[in-house]
């Protein structure tokens, strides 16, 4: 009798550790250039390098003051509003035009064209539309994000894996539920990796949004303490971004992790 | 008037687009008839285009000329009273459903309840009703290729289609699959048509064996397999008869494949 070959999840999960989150090394790492940080702020001694120290003591009163409802959180929330839109935008409109072969074609030249516009060359063009503030944020985040996911999502759809196709029109599927159920899993983990490099995105566009067309935010916080030579300050907003941006990664690794489980699996087996 | 054919393939003729753009005629004037509940074998030389013909049967590309009728009606499309079983088994099983979810594909359009219980029943023909909730990466390839039969099976279809299903598992799982597939030809009794380069499968399991010509091909000729069933492994391929049927048929193919070089 056949015997199914299922991998123990204890193996599973020891693969599947190494990729997520930092481990010991990674953390000598951070410590190596923190204590480097240190050395230089106090060699040079300048006050527009403060030592580790000041700028991480700087982080707990900016997380715990007014700046979080002020700043932190609005950011955060524009950021995911921005990233949301792209993911849904890019998923729906990549995988309809790569699967629509034909009316892909008419399309690419104009993505191509519009994908090679620097996000932040919108921002005063989204302030003339849309005035100061978080939509024109979320709107300039959305520029930049929704391209990594479309263009993945696009040519995921394009190569999807002809059985799958032929398979599903044996079975009647077609349409809208042809994406859903075939195309749209298929590519997703080109897709995942287009959100990821979305992720990123949003929040590095978000930050000169901010600081060029809003009175609110990480990037307005930053941009403030610098003019008004609160240079710890000015570092605690960048660690704080850094940190937002870490922790954000590492959720969406944890999420892929759950989605892909069954890429890993097969990728495994055929390679061995 | 006679009633029409349950499945007749008048003329049909295909040519394919290669990557560079030259066309290759590969199916040439195929004219056949396939009796309700009848096994029907296709081999010829490699390269002859029996996977264009039987992808061009089952309405997934259509012919350049010629008709394949069902009960006198022309095809349009996959039509829902047939289904496939492929080759490459680890393509055609969705990775990132349960082998539940991917048999119930196949009857997604009629109602929850009789779509849970056609989904059951045919895992349960295949004798994979415990594996359900199991992934397709987790089972061996036979098991991966009993799936895909089930899904075949739960639309309760009236022809079956089969691309080299065996081509892909050891000896032993061919074999065993080979007979799983003649148990549920003789209980549901719908017709099928298998496309093999194996001349000993397609005599041990059809009622005719068509023997295709090199490219493009047509049908050279057509050898009636007069051996009784029920069949066995052993009994079956002792017998003279299944020996006298093969040899004919590898003839007829190995002339056909030097033939087309």
């Amino acid at each position: 009798m056949m015997t199914p070959v299922a991998v123990p999840p204890a193996v599973r999960r020891r693969v599947a550790g190494r990729r997520l989150g930092l481990r010991s090394a990674g953390w000598l790492g951070v410590l190596a250039v923190a204590a480097a940080w240190q050395l230089t702020s106090l060699i040079l001694h300048k006050p527009a390098l403060p030592t580790f120290t000041t700028a991480l003591s700087a982080v707990g009163p900016v997380v715990t003051g007014p700046a979080l409802t002020s700043d932190i959180l609005p950011s955060l929330g524009r950021a995911l509003t921005g990233f949301v839109i792209s993911a849904v935008a890019g998923i729906v409109i990549g995988l309809t035009l790569g699967y629509a072969r034909r009316l892909g074609d008419y399309c690419t030249g104009v993505i191509d064209f519009l994908r090679s516009v620097p996000a932040p060359l919108l921002i005063p063009l989204a302030i003339v539309l849309l005035g100061l503030g978080g939509q024109m944020v979320v709107a300039v985040v959305v520029a930049a994000a929704v391209w990594p996911v479309l263009v993945n999502a696009f040519d995921a759809a394009r190569r999807t894996e002809p059985l799958y196709l032929d398979t599903a029109r044996s079975c009647g599927i077609k349409g809208a539920a042809l994406l859903r159920i075939v195309v749209l899993p298929a590519a997703l983990p080109m897709v995942m990796a287009g959100l990821r490099i979305a992720l990123s995105t949003s929040l590095a566009v978000l930050v000169v949004a901010e600081m060029l067309g809003a009175s609110s935010g990480i990037g307005y916080f930053i941009l403030q303490a610098q003019q008004t030579f609160q240079i710890p300050q000015t570092y605690a907003g960048i660690i704080v971004l850094a940190g937002l941006g870490w922790f954000l990664d590492t959720a969406f690794l944890l999420a892929e992790r759950r989605l892909l489980r069954w890429e890993r699996a097969v990728t495994r087996d055929r390679h061995g | 008037m006679a009633e029409p054919a349950f499945l007749s393939v008048t003329g049909v003729s295909k040519s394919l687009t290669s990557a560079d753009g030259r066309v290759l005629p590969v199916n040439r004037d195929v004219t056949m008839t396939v009796q309700p509940g009848e096994f029907i074998s296709i081999v010829g030389p490699s390269g002859a285009g029996k996977t264009t013909l039987l992808r061009t049967l089952g309405g997934l590309t259509a012919p350049d000329s010629g008709t394949v009728r069902h009960r006198g009606e022309p095809t349009r499309g996959v039509p829902s009273w047939l289904s496939f079983v492929f080759q490459e088994y680890n393509k055609t099983l969705f990775p990132w459903l349960s082998v539940r979810k991917n048999v119930r594909l196949a009857v997604r359009d009629i109602p929850r309840r009789a779509a849970d219980l056609r989904t059951g029943e045919a895992l349960d023909q295949v004798g994979l009703a415990d594996f359900a909730d199991h992934y397709p990466w987790e089972l061996s390839g036979g098991m991966q290729q009993r799936v895909a039969l089930a899904r075949a099976m739960a639309s309760h279809p009236e022809l079956l289609l089969m691309d080299e299903p065996f081509a892909s598992v050891d000896a032993l799982t061919r074999a065993k699959l080979e007979d799983m597939v003649l148990g549920l030809w003789q209980r549901a009794r719908f017709a099928a048509i298998l496309v093999t380069h194996d001349i000993g499968e397609a005599v041990y399991l059809s009622d005719r064996v068509m023997a295709l010509s090199g490219r493009p091909s047509t049908i050279l000729s057509e050898v009636r397999v007069d051996l009784p069933r029920p069949r066995s492994q052993s009994a079956t391929r002792a017998l003279p008869r299944f020996h006298e049927l093969s040899s004919r048929l590898l003839a007829l193919v190995e002339h056909a494949g030097q033939e087309s070089r």
